[in-house]
This record gives C-alpha cells, structure tokens and sequence, in this order.
C-alpha cells in the first residue's frame, strides 16, 4: 500500500497536467441578453414555485464564459479524480505544465505538502454556510438594479432585478456561490480569528439575498460596500487585510491573491464611478473582489473596534458569547460603529448581562437589526416552502441563529 | 416657614435627571458654538480646549442618562451615538503631534467606520466631527 502510494505521489511529480478548462469563446461586445427554452420551473433555482417566471440566462452566461481564478477554483472542484490531495495523486496547484525539471518537482513536492497540511490545519474546520439556505435566501427578489457583466472589455449591462427582468440562477450557479463563499471564509480563517459563519450568512440574506449583481446608490454587490470602507482596506487603516490575504500560504486564499495583489499596487477601483461596476458585482473579479473587502472590513470593526471595546466591558461575555459578533454585525449596518458602541452603554453590557436578553434590546432598538432578523425568518419560511405560506410556523432560536444552516 | 423649609428640603432631594436632558440637538448646537470659538483660537492647545468643553459636557449628561429610570433609550442613544462619532477626536487631544497623513488616516476611519449608505456623504455625527478634524489637523 505503502509502496504504491509511493508510486503515485512519483508519477504525479514526472507527468504534470495541464488542468485548464477548455475555453469558451469570450465576447467582446456588450453580453446579448439570452432567454431559457424549454421549461425553466427546474432550471432556476431562486423561482423554485415557478411563481416568478424567470427566464433570462444572462447571470449564468457570464458566468459560464468568466475565466477569473475563482471561477477557474471553482470548476476544478467539478473535475473528477482531481480534488482530494491527500489520498489520491495530488492535484497539481502549481505545477509548471511545459517544464520538468527537477526543481519544479521539488516545488510541487513542496507545494503537495503545504496543502495537505493545511486540509489538516485547525482553519480548515470553520463552518460552511448550507447549499440549501443560500438557495432559500435567494427565493426572495430583493429588486433594485442589477449588472450583466461579461468578460474582458464587454459593456456592462443594467437590469432592473425585479418580476420576470431578474434572472434565472441556476445550479451552476448556485453551486458557485455555495464554493466562492465558503473558500473566502475558509481564506480568511487561516489568516485572522475566524469569523462565525451564521453572521455572514444573515448579512449577505439581509443586503442582497445573495444576488451579487446588485449595485445602485446604496451600495455594490454582495455585501453592498460603499467607498470609505473600500479606500479603508486599499491602501488605508484596514490595508493589512489585503497583505495578508496576498502573504497567505492557504490554498484556500489562492484565488483571491490576484485581486489583492492588484489593489494593493494600484488602490481599489473607484467604487462610485459608472465604470466600475464590473469589478464589484461580475462573477468572477467582482465577486472576488467583493468577499475580500465585505469579510475584511467585517474583521477590521470586529477586531480593531468592537472586541477592544466589549473587552474591556465585559472581558468574559466578549470571549464566550458571541455578542462581539452581534455587534459587528450593527456596526457594519447604515448607523455604523457609532451605534454599536452607543448601544453597549446604553444597554449597560457588562459580564452581568445576559446575552439572549441584549440580542432582544438590539432587535427592538436597533432597525438594522431587526430587519436582519426578519429576512432570517424569511429564509427559514423558504426552507419550509418555497411558496409562500399561509401560516409561517415559529422558528426555534436555533433556527434564527443560524445554527441549522452552517455545517 | 416650617412648611417652607420643608418645602425646600424636599425638592434638594429631587434627582437632578427629572428635568429635561439635553438633546442630540442640544449637542449639535453646542458644538457648532464650541467650533466658532476655536476657528478663533491661533493655538493647538486652545482650538483642543474647545474640544475638550464638548466633552465635558457629553461626559455630564450621559453620566445622567445612565442613571436615568426611563426606559425609553432612543433620546440616550441619539446623544450617545455623536458622542462616539467624536471619539477619535477627542483622542485626538491626546497627542502633542500628529502629522498630516495621520490626520488623512483618522478621518478616512472616521468616514468608513460611519456605515452611511449614501455616496455624496456621511452621517451628520460624522460630518460634524470632520469639521472639528479638519480644523484640528490643520
């Protein structure tokens, strides 16, 4: 057994294989809109009632014709044979594919091994958001604009993300969203204090019901940034995020390493202007590039504000209770860290408190809040049904915390 | 007389947050009055002193506000939210020096940190205390 493992990892070294996808043809023209044949009730995920009619496969093309390294992670997973690198030949992540000499075999030796250290690291274990939740969140039509992207230089196109105009998300890209999340939490739980899923989870039903696409005044893409957090992170007090995240050794940060390495040479593109749409709501560069400053600024207030100050409040509720994520959480929204510190005093926390009891204050004084919880609840019903239902049942506590949608 | 004296025994006993606390607008107002006086002032020191009466006072009242019975908290966090927009000002006070690009720094926290949604903009907490920031920075 021994020996044929041996035999393997060999063959794997001497023979490396090309692992790109075969290329789709990439426009460079404004993407055409393109309506589904055929019965979509199945094909689209977030119309599962069929209720919506949606039949625009725009979101899908462009994802299907992106070549961006996160999209490119993503495929890699769907390749037979080519995903575990700890009992099967490995695959191969930095291979060199035209060269064999013997120092890029001992690079890839090199590589191997940091990768299956890293599967065995404590990071890897952070908690993944459910497939099935992100498919509940996504039954909600949170209307306003929405960007077809393409690739390359193609004009983005707007939308008006609402009735039969939204588009049809399919399993694809469902399945995208479900890998792209979860690795940017897995990245960022190799390099700071992991972040407590359910958050990002709520966050992300909240803002945009995980229509990345979105961008109107309010804000871009998936975690609806606006400008200050964004300059914050490329090139200001929060630049750490993005260097760390380029210095990383976790596979799992690989395919935000472009982005970041970008940013940091050359600032965030602009976020108010027009023409940069595409680099905050696309599939591939935007969504990168979204989940790297969305969970980066959600880790700069955790750590740089919140934490310090519940700390030094209630030194035994911030480690034990989660509350600091609470807080992040109101800190992140329109009434920003002001609110959340405004809110500590106010509620008197202190290691007395009792933490259900401050998570009730906050839902009835805090609108950011309490709507976060709603659109919770709303999630859960569509667990239930994805019609709407005439009596929507009382959801557990676990159920609002999050707990039955992380595993 | 006696009943006078009574009268006025009582009413020294009657807790000083019965009467009215002072308002967000309060606040505002004060600090618009505050920053007039230190664009007048030539030195650092005096433009901080200036500063350093807002807190005072913010300090005074919501001392009261926490000890206040009701339970109504929406007056006390609207005072408490601009008092914590000022927080990197005040701390501002502390330091002998502070160069320009730290300056940059503090207040693109201040705008970042804000969570206003709106692009052309902050809150009026945050706008309020840039002012200070960029009459203290300069």
């Amino acid at each position: 057994m021994q020996r044929k493992g041996f035999l393997l990892l060999i063959l794997s070294i001497l023979i490396c294989h090309d692992l790109a996808v075969a290329e789709a043809p990439v426009s460079a023209a404004t993407i055409p809109s393109r309506e589904a044949s055929g019965s979509v009730t199945a094909l689209c995920v977030n119309d599962k009632a069929g209720l919506k009619q949606l039949h625009k496969m725009d979101i899908v093309d462009t994802l299907n014709l992106s070549k961006d390294p996160l999209v490119l992670a993503y495929r890699k997973t769907k390749e037979p044979n080519k995903t575990a690198a700890t009992t099967n030949p490995p695959a191969c992540t930095t291979c060199l594919t035209n060269n064999l000499s013997p120092w890029n075999s001992v690079r890839s030796i090199v590589a191997w091994s940091k990768e299956t250290l890293h599967l065995a690291s404590p990071a890897a274990d952070i908690k993944k958001i459910k497939k099935e939740c992100i498919e509940a969140s996504i039954q909600r039509t949170p209307g306003n604009t929405g960007y077809v992207c393409g690739p390359g230089n193609a004009k983005a196109r707007a939308f008006d993300n609402a009735g039969d105009s939204a588009p049809c998300l399919d399993q694809s890209s469902v399945d995208y969203m479900h890998f792209a999340i979860n690795e940017a939490l897995k990245c960022f739980a190799a390099e700071f204090k992991p972040i407590d899923t359910r958050f990002i989870l709520k966050k992300y039903n909240n803002e945009t019901a995980f229509n990345f696409f979105l961008s109107y005044g309010g804000g871009k893409g998936l975690g609806q940034l606006t400008s200050a957090p964004t300059l914050d992170i490329g090139g200001g007090n929060a630049e750490y995020i993005l260097k760390d995240i380029v210095n990383s050794e976790s596979p799992a940060c690989e395919p935000f390493k472009n982005v970041a390495k970008n940013d940091l040479k050359n600032g965030p593109p602009r976020l108010a202007s027009s023409a940069n749409v595409c680099a905050w709501v696309s599939p591939g560069e935007g969504l990168t590039r979204n989940l790297i400053y969305s969970l980066g600024y959600y880790v700069h207030l955790r750590d740089k504000f919140i934490l310090p100050v519940l700390r030094r409040r209630a030194p035994a509720l911030a480690n034990n209770s989660g509350l600091a994520d609470d807080f992040t959480l109101i800190s992140y929204g329109p009434d920003g860290l002001k609110e959340a510190k405004s809110l500590m005093d106010a509620l008197k926390v202190s290691d007395k408190s009792n933490p259900d009891k401050i998570r009730l204050e906050l839902e009835k004084n805090n609108d950011y809040y309490q709507q976060t919880e709603q659109k919770m609840s709303e999630l859960q019903d569509f667990l239930e049904s994805p019609l709407p239902l005439k009596k929507p049942s009382a959801k557990t506590k676990s159920q609002m915390r999050g707990d039955t949608c992380v595993y | 007389m006696r009943l006078l004296g009574l009268i006025v025994i009582l009413f020294a006993f009657v807790p000083a947050h019965s009467a009215a606390l002072k308002s967000a607008a309060d606040f505002f107002a004060e600090s618009k009055a505050l920053h007039t006086k230190a664009r007048q002032e030539k030195s650092k020191t005096k433009k901080y002193a200036q500063l350093l009466e807002l807190k005072k006072s913010f300090d005074k009242e919501l001392k009261l506000y926490r000890q206040s019975p009701s339970q109504d908290l929406k007056p006390q966090l609207a005072v408490s939210r601009l008092y914590y927009a000022f927080e990197p000002a005040f701390e501002l006070t502390t330091k002998k020096e502070i160069s320009p690009k730290e300056c940059e720094r503090i207040k693109l926290s201040v705008k970042a940190t804000d969570g206003s949604g709106k692009e052309d903009g902050p809150s009026p907490e945050s706008a309020e205390v840039l002012r200070w920031l960029d009459l203290l920075c300069d």
